[in-house]
């Protein structure tokens, strides 16, 4: 075994500089980024340090001044034997000086931007917080973006995420719990939640949950959704994502439980129910009546995203006689010379825009107007008049397309559902197509987010749990929190 | 999820399937706006009045077309009519079915049959009569695309305007029939130098 994959839980430093030196040399002899600095401390009694770090991980004016600068101006007293204790109390103006005995801590240290103090005849050593890596900053999350309302969206570093959440919710009641996953990137996360709210066998499930979790590496918050989440093939999101600290804090006041991991923007929130797919971040910022006109659009947009393809479909395949004779005869006329039978032009069209889409996302935003031209003018007008799809069908693939932006939450959910429900009803009509809808209706309702039932808020007809799903109530009449929990049922919000 | 799929696969197996169709482009299809019969030597024509549309046709050059079939019974005699062209009828947005002066109750009740057992004529249709169908179906419409359309709305218009009712639609026929009632008047249509009107 290398030195670099050995396990130093149990190794302690040797207390002789030279060695201990050699030592981290030694495992960090391929990291061109290591430093080892030496110090001699001016003391009655001659003694030497070493400090210890990763270029570019600490804030280098920072080690200047709070380290290097009064450890070489200061006179340590002849006092060897708590020297590591002087230092660290007396010496140092760094704000988060920790003892450190076992080399595995050491390492887990450097490699977190701190710098490490060893100092001759000392088994241990003085790690010194000085992060100083470069983050991105607080920006609007370009996903959630809204019109009113806190702009401030989460960055990678989760210290910053979970201060974000802290001055949010300014009460002792709530807890962040940290973990490491991941065996090689050992990344922390943080199960947040309020302790009076959040179920607690709830909170332990997860935990258990993430601790079980044995893998290289955990580089976004999706690798731990996709690993916890119960029906793992399922279409339909179990676990909510946000890059917003107002929304994490509104869940957690709902008695949820956040998941903030280090490295990415994206907090999870659990559990997340049905209803949470069309919610969106400004409902609760603008006027009720406003927002409600929002939802009751989102719901009925889902629906003609996924199905308005399969009902033209099935209308010009099977049931002609249930389009108006003006409206069959034009489309009738609008089709003529076209090649393909209306379920291949369908397919064919329900990949160009996907095509269209995913290339949208991932080329630079200055070729977007680019893409808009060459989208909607080659491929669409140049492609009705060459006679390769018909107009009818360009109209409805794009009302479909347009519908199914409003909910960008279940995009995965309604690409699948719509190619399904297309499929089905290019082979049995409206048969088929209610048939498939029976079977979505069927395993919506099946689900369940870390036991909670998925339609949760939908199935009950108390009006308390309908305030917040098809429409938003105003605030005045949203006393009761959802009551998925026992804890959170039946607890109003305030006094009103 | 098994039970799932279980009870899907049951369902499909169960019911509906009989009336599924084979898919078929729509645009390879005639739209019928009319349907005539006529008594004749070899028993029945039948007269179809179809929508043509070509790839090269603009809106205004859609014109209608009279296809032609001889038959012992209207079955056959539409087979027929189906032979002369390369594309198959549809009849799901037949508007009007004429019946020409000389039909027999028997030919009527097979016409009765036709329109029943046929699943894509709808029950709304509606029955006129005229001296000739062929001859009726074969005049140039003034204010539609298709004369069954202009007959259907010349029908509905005197509804409108004048709340003249004809009682004339299939499910309203076929249920006197069905009864065995007496053959209520259908609303009859001339046709004199180019042009048709109801009398």
């Amino acid at each position: 075994m290398s030195a670099r994959t050995k396990d130093y839980k149990n190794i302690k430093l040797s207390g002789f500089l030279s060695d201990d030196i050699a030592l981290f040399k030694e495992i960090f002899k391929k990291d061109a980024v290591f430093r080892v600095k030496d110090i001699k401390v001016r003391s009655t009694e001659k003694f030497d340090c070493a400090l210890i770090y990763m270029d570019g991980m600490v804030d280098t004016a920072q080690l200047n001044e709070s380290v290097i600068r009064p450890l070489l101006v200061n006179t340590a007293p002849n006092i060897c034997n708590s020297i590591h204790e002087y230092i660290r109390t007396q010496v140092l103006f760094a704000r988060d000086v920790k003892t450190v005995e076992n080399v595995s801590s050491m390492l887990s240290g450097i490699l977190y931007g701190e710098a490490l103090l060893l100092i001759d005849r000392s088994q241990t050593a003085l790690s010194i917080d000085l992060k100083g890596w470069k983050t991105r900053g607080i920006s609007e999350p370009d996903d959630e973006r809204i019109l009113q309302g806190p702009r401030e969206g989460f960055e990678e570093a989760a210290m910053f995420n979970l201060a974000m959440i802290r001055r949010k919710l300014q009460t002792p009641d709530l807890c962040i719990e940290m973990l490491k996953v991941g065996r090689r990137t050992a990344t922390m996360v943080f199960v947040c939640y309020l302790d009076s709210l959040a179920d607690n066998s709830m909170v332990g499930q997860i935990k258990k949950k993430i601790g079980k979790i044995d893998i290289d590496g955990i580089l976004d918050s999706n690798y731990i959704s996709e690993l916890i989440k119960e029906k793992k093939y399922s279409l339909f999101k179990t676990v909510g994502t946000t890059e917003r600290p107002d929304v994490v804090a509104s869940k957690l006041l709902e008695g949820k439980i956040a998941i903030v991991v280090d490295g990415t923007p994206m907090v999870l929130t659990l559990p997340f129910l049905f209803s949470e797919n069309f919610q969106s971040d400004e409902d609760y910022y603008i006027n009720f009546w406003v927002s409600s006109v929002g939802r009751l659009l989102r719901y009925f947009c889902f629906f003609l995203s996924i199905s308005i393809p399969a009902i033209f479909i099935a209308l010009s395949t099977f049931h002609g006689e249930l389009l108006p004779t003006t409206l069959a005869i034009s489309v009738e006329k609008l089709r003529a010379g076209v090649p393909f039978s209306p379920f291949t032009e369908c397919i064919i069209m329900l990949f160009v825009f996907e095509i269209l889409r995913e290339t949208g996302i991932r080329m630079p935003q200055s070729l977007g107007h680019a893409l808009s031209i060459v989208g909607g003018l080659v491929v669409g007008q140049a492609a009705v008049d060459a006679r390769i799809i018909s107009t009818p069908m360009l109209i409805v693939i794009a009302l479909s397309a347009i519908s199914g932006l409003m909910i960008p939450r279940l995009k995965g959910a309604v690409f699948y559902l719509r190619l399904l429900f297309i499929i089905v009803s290019g082979l049995f009509g409206f048969y088929g197509l209610s048939l498939a809808l029976a079977v979505t209706v069927m395993h919506i309702i099946s689900l369940k987010s870390f036991g909670v039932d998925y339609t949760v808020s939908l199935k009950r007809a108390d009006s308390q749990s309908l305030k917040d799903t098809v429409f938003r109530a105003p605030w005045f009449n949203m006393i009761k929190r959802p009551d998925f929990n026992e804890k959170t049922v039946r607890q109003k919000r305030g006094n009103l | 999820m098994k039970r799932l799929i279980s009870i899907s696969f049951c369902l499909c197996l169960l019911c509906g399937c009989s009336n599924v169709r084979r898919i078929v482009s729509q645009n390879g299809r005639y739209l019928v706006s009319a349907m005539g019969v006529d008594k004749s030597e070899s028993g029945v024509l039948v007269s179809l009045e179809a929508i043509v549309v070509n790839s090269q046709d603009s809106e205004q050059d859609i014109k209608p077309q009279v296809f032609e079939g001889q038959g012992k019974n209207v079955e056959t005699a539409f087979k027929q009519a189906s032979l002369k062209t390369a594309k198959p009828f549809d009849l799901s947005h037949c508007a009007i079915i004429v019946l020409g002066q000389g039909l027999d109750t028997k030919n009527k009740e097979e016409i009765y049959d036709f329109c029943f057992n046929d699943r894509e004529i709808t029950v709304s249709v509606g029955f006129i009569s005229t001296e000739s169908a062929n001859k009726l179906l074969n005049q140039k419409p003034v204010s539609d695309i298709a004369v069954g359309y202009e007959i259907a709305t010349m029908l509905e218009t005197q509804y409108s305007e004048n709340k003249i009712s004809f009682k004339n639609r299939f499910f309203e026929i076929g249920n006197s029939a069905l009864k065995g009632e007496e053959q209520k008047t259908l609303p009859f249509f001339v046709v004199s130098d180019k042009q048709y009107f109801l009398q």
